[in-house]
């Protein structure tokens, strides 16, 4: 009970520190409001809405990246890994389990981070989303056998409403911050690297770290190489396709999540 | 705890190479259209049927010849270099420009229309446009192994014609993506060195692609 207590104070301190050194984005923030206000009093046309895509796409999204060196050796330290060991690994397994077996055990994995989704919905005021989410992990826990099938969206048409703390955080108008490239975890931002470690107290994966980390990181593991064995090729073909692949995956990181929180803002004004 | 990793961001721009020729084919009968939408399925179902083709002794080269010419004819090969090189295009003299548009296009030819040989009947749909004058943005989705990713054509009038200049897919801008890594090397190693480097991908594309055929 009171490590909960401690573990809640951590997290609004670090949510604190968070907006102090990231920085409000009231720009972003007041054109939101104005925005959700334009859409409730009429739907925006869509001539309007395909002048701010475009200018979107003149301004672009960058990040800034002071810690670039380090970044890029942990950007090879996990390339190597991925070749090394993730592949090999993934390889062997996808050659033992087929692959509607793999896609199986993925759907059961993201089944289980419903908690993750489902407070942040809530936390960005998307009380029908939550509400999706939780018809869907009620559904798929048991009609989908402990989250193997999806039968919420084969057979009820319930989509997935991805949410996580980093989105949460900017849809709160909050920034990326700078740019990292964790070794293992990968690019992240910041902001998203917060938003990551409040997940993680949500996450059963987070909670099975924190009672044995052995079988937590095993666990991580497992996900990885079965996620993982499902987009063999990918990684190969992205670095075919890069002149510089630091900053073609930074980059595509930064405009992935824009996205992200972007769609987070527009289901907001829908429902 | 859910993020995305490295291996997912790759895996959205690998789609790349599926959005810029794969969609579903719906036997709607070839119509002149106008629309953008209908213009985009029209030029893919026509790489399907290409793709689908099972003519006994017919090489991968020719199809992909045929490939070739009907996605030129759908990309505005211009707009698209010029958006890549943003402000870089200005300082750049009208024979430098032509020989940019020229070799970008093939860095894009030879990079993705390989990948096209794996293409195993995944699912296109398109879901629908929004046009002002003249331009437009169609959306469409790909399942590729149970998950959908959108992607999203930004296309121009041209004449009647809707002209392809940018592809997002899953929210990652294609130009935006090459925009940042071209502005990096002409910050290190000059305008001459990012020909260079292209220069140089293409012929590693083309040696991997006589790899693999070998």
């Amino acid at each position: 009970m009171i490590k909960n207590i401690v573990n809640a104070k951590l997290i609004a301190v670090l949510v604190l520190l968070l907006v102090l050194v990231s920085g409000w984005d009231n720009h972003r923030l007041f054109r939101v409001n104005f925005q959700s206000s334009a859409w409730a009093a009429d739907e925006m046309g869509d001539a309007a809405f395909l002048d701010d895509e475009l200018d979107e796409q003149e301004a672009g999204v960058e990040v800034s990246d002071p810690l670039e060196p380090v970044n890029r050796f942990f950007f090879h330290f996990n390339d190597k890994l991925y070749f090394w060991a993730l592949k090999p690994v993934a390889r062997a397994y996808g050659a033992v389990l087929p692959q509607d077996i793999r896609i199986c055990i993925r759907n059961a994995f993201h089944n289980l981070f419903f908690p993750v989704r489902f407070v942040n919905n809530v936390l960005q005021g998307k009380f029908k989303n939550a509400g999706i989410e939780a018809s869907r992990f009620v559904i798929n826990t048991t009609a989908g056998v402990a989250g193997f099938g999806d039968p919420a969206k084969d057979v009820f048409g319930l989509e997935i409403k991805e949410e996580d703390l980093g989105q949460t955080f900017g849809y709160w108008g909050i920034g990326n911050g700078i740019y990292f490239c964790w070794p293992v975890l990968g690019p992240s931002t910041m902001r998203d690297s917060f938003g990551l470690f409040g997940d993680s107290y949500l996450s059963p994966l987070g909670w099975v770290m924190q009672n044995d980390l052995e079988d937590g990181l095993a666990l991580y593991g497992g996900k990885q190489v079965n996620n993982t064995s499902l987009v063999i090729g990918d990684y190969e073909a992205f670095l075919q396709s890069s002149f510089d692949p630091y900053i073609s995956l930074r980059d595509a990181y930064i405009q992935y999540r824009q996205s992200k929180v972007k769609d987070s803002k527009q289901n907001n004004k829908i429902y | 705890m859910k993020k995305i990793n490295k291996l997912s961001i790759a895996s959205l721009l690998m789609s790349l190479s599926l959005a810029f020729f794969v969609f579903i084919n719906t036997a709607v009968p070839c119509h002149a259209a106008n629309e953008p939408i209908d213009q985009l399925h029209d030029s893919v179902n026509l790489i399907i049927d290409i793709l689908r083709r099972n003519d006994p002794g017919e090489q991968w080269v020719t199809k992909k010849e045929e490939i070739v010419k009907i996605v030129k004819s759908r990309f505005a090969s211009d707009e698209l270099a010029q958006r890549v090189l943003a402000l870089n295009w200005r300082a750049r003299t009208g024979q430098e420009k032509e020989q940019f548009i020229s070799l970008f296009s093939q860095v894009l030819e030879t990079t993705y229309i390989n990948r096209l040989k794996s293409y195993s009947d995944e699912e296109v749909t398109f879901k629908k446009q929004i046009v002002n004058n003249d331009k437009a943005i169609v959306y469409s989705e790909i399942v590729k192994n149970n998950q959908e990713i959108p992607i999203v054509y930004r296309v121009k009038d041209d004449k009647g014609q809707w002209l392809i200049y940018d592809i997002i897919i899953e929210g990652v801008s294609l130009v935006q993506n090459y925009r940042q890594q071209f502005d990096q090397i002409i910050k290190n190693e000059g305008y001459d060195g990012l020909v260079r480097r292209m220069e140089e991908k293409i012929q590693e594309n083309k040696q991997n692609d006589i790899e693999t055929h070998e």
